[in-house]
């Protein structure tokens, strides 16, 4: 059992740091790239030769990772914060430490300072979604096991077939312009700031439900179609990709959104951060339902 | 479309003459073909989608990128313009018949790229096994360790937005999971007389994948063809809402979506149509994926 869980961490492990590389290579595969974006669009050409000299950006993409790797894993100091750079890039956790993602162009200041509080809140919009969808699924899961092959079977497959087919930006527009704007029982916007007209708590509703639709439906088709087993992984990945989506739509603080925005701007610490921060996720719920299903099955844990 | 869609074609081309054999086996199957209602309201949709985006010029009652000065005071749906005027005031049904175009071409076109890559992939690690597939295998763990907006994302934005760009994301998003699938089938296929008689007769590994083992796996491709295809045209939907779709002007349904959105208190249809149109485009291809799986399942 032991072997189990140190196979299944060494795997995790592999694949996070496969990952990484691929994020790397997507976003600072062009050397002069990387020092044009840490300076901004209004850096001179010779500005942005200096960083590029300075930074050794010269030096081979694998040796750059190894960089890279290094600094966030706190093992080296970040090079932007050097003073001799005269970049200005202050830090007060220091030029070392674990989860060190280097700046945020867009933003001036440390990833580390805006992406933990952007993570919490989509945990909290995901969370609630999650304590929504859970007992929904197993009810409807029950509903049609019992019935199977009879009308409201039938009714229930039908219902997650029409409802995966609405992508999540089609249900909030479709919802929003029902709740927010025909009917006005629910704000349009969750931009979660207190003394606003709308209380907080109603700003989760039309998000949560956007998110419950897609997924519940979703994941129906997917076990129905028996390629995964049932289990929490599947729920998580897609709930995942929703997140972004209903993020945007409704302007929600959360990580999500932070990529989408970073990734249109450019911003290549933040976009590495948060592409990083959703694979360990994606990671470790993989980890977490592997090791928990073994714990659950013992035809898996002796074989 | 090998399965069902070639006993249609087979059917109709041989009318009532003298009974051919193997027709006797094909009859129910093509019987419950046309009884199911599922598949039968899905293919539906996609003919109309498909006929929609062939005959664009001859429906759409404008070009998709005029602007109607006329429309300015009132965008709202009238006898000019059925669905209203977009806030650029461009006729929203003339781009919407015209945004059928590049979806119905980008999607397919893009997931048959990615069941070649994935078809390629999965293949040989089922048929090799030993480190081919185990390398194979980590290569999809790790691609399918990304959630697959985020990946969209990513890969758009480094990209750029284009066509082309598009294809290649869903080739690199859509191929590890068709991998993944076809190993499974591979591993399942090979183990049978048939295989192993071509081993017999000393067939190239090549020759036993192509001939004897993919066509025996058409069936859960096919399906898997058609639930991909919804999926597909989502996540394109998506990365139009994103503005990270084809680039303007081009009618591009999420976009439609996109633009629509800030204007939704005072002009709800600017988003509603649109999205209309993707909802049932993407309902056809998952009502066929489901129509075709109770075929094979019986039900």
């Amino acid at each position: 059992m032991t072997r189990f869980i140190l196979r299944r961490l060494a795997s995790a492990l592999f694949t996070m740091v496969a990952a990484s590389l691929i994020v790397f290579v997507l976003v600072e595969a062009s050397p002069g790239n990387v020092a044009r974006k840490t300076l901004g669009p209004f850096a001179s050409d010779e500005q942005v030769q200096i960083l590029y000299e300075r930074l050794q950006l010269n030096d081979s993409l694998i040796v750059r990772y190894g960089r890279w790797l290094g600094i966030i894993t706190g093992l080296r100091a970040d090079p932007l914060q050097n003073p001799s750079l005269g970049l200005k890039f202050h830090d007060r956790r220091g030029d070392r430490y674990v989860g060190n993602f280097g700046f945020s162009t867009m933003m001036k200041i440390p990833v580390a300072d805006v992406i933990w509080q952007r993570l919490a809140n989509s945990a909290a919009l995901a969370g609630l979604a999650f304590l929504v969808i859970v007992p929904l699924a197993i009810a409807i899961g029950i509903l049609a096991g019992l019935n199977a092959g009879r009308p409201l079977d039938r009714a229930i497959t039908t219902l997650s077939t029409v409802f995966a087919s609405i992508p999540e930006f089609a249900s909030a527009v479709l919802l929003m312009s029902l709740f927010a704007v025909w009917l006005g029982w629910l704000p349009g916007t969750s931009p979660l700031q207190a003394g606003g007209f709308w209380p907080i708590y109603s700003q989760f509703v039309l998000p949560v439900t956007v998110l419950t639709l897609y997924v519940t439906a979703y994941v129906a088709r997917f076990v129905r179609a028996s390629m995964i087993e049932v289990m929490a992984t599947p729920y998580v990945r897609t709930l995942m990709s929703g997140v972004v989506v209903t993020e945007v739509v409704f302007a929600y603080p959360g990580l999500g959104r932070l990529l989408l925005e970073t990734a249109l701007f450019g911003d290549i610490a933040l976009i590495e951060a948060a592409t990083l921060i959703a694979v360990l996720i994606a990671v470790a719920t993989q980890l977490a339902g592997d090791i928990g299903y073994m714990l659950l099955n013992p035809r898996i844990r002796f074989a | 479309m090998t399965g069902p869609a070639t006993d249609t074609a087979s059917a109709a081309a041989r009318p009532s003459a003298q009974p051919q054999p193997g027709q006797a086996a094909r009859r129910p199957r093509f019987r419950k073909l046309r009884r199911s209602k599922v598949l039968g309201i899905g293919i539906a949709l996609i003919a109309f989608w498909v006929a929609v985006a062939i005959l664009a010029p001859l429906i759409a009652p404008y070009g998709p990128n005029i602007q109607h000065t006329t429309a300015l005071a009132n965008p709202f749906p009238s006898s000019d313009h059925w669905f209203g005027a977009d806030p650029l005031r461009r006729d929203i049904f003339s781009r919407i018949v015209w945004g059928a175009r590049p979806v119905l071409l980008v999607a397919p076109a893009a997931l048959f790229c990615a069941n070649v890559v994935g078809i390629a992939i999965g293949m040989s690690a089922g048929f090799y096994g030993g480190w081919v597939d185990e390398l194979c295998s980590r290569v999809i763990d790790v691609l399918l360790s990304f959630p697959k907006i985020v990946l969209y994302v990513v890969l758009i934005a480094s990209l750029g937005p284009s066509a082309l760009n598009i294809v290649v994301a869903v080739i690199l998003v859509s191929s590890p999971g068709i991998g993944r699938l076809v190993r499974g089938l591979t591993i399942e296929l090979k183990t049978r007389d048939f295989v192993t008689a071509a081993r017999m007769r000393a067939e190239s590994g090549f020759y036993i994948m192509l001939v004897e083992i993919l066509p025996n796996a058409r069936g859960p491709l096919i399906v898997d063809f058609c639930m991909r295809m919804g999926y597909t045209i989502i996540a394109i939907g998506v990365l139009g809402f994103l503005g990270l779709g084809l680039p303007p002007p081009n009618p591009d349904w999420g976009g439609m979506v996109r633009e629509a959105t800030p204007m939704l208190t005072v002009y709800p249809y600017m988003a509603i149509f649109p999205s209309l149109a993707i909802i049932t485009l993407v309902m056809g291809f998952n009502l066929v994926a489901d129509g075709l799986q109770d075929l094979d399942h019986g039900r």
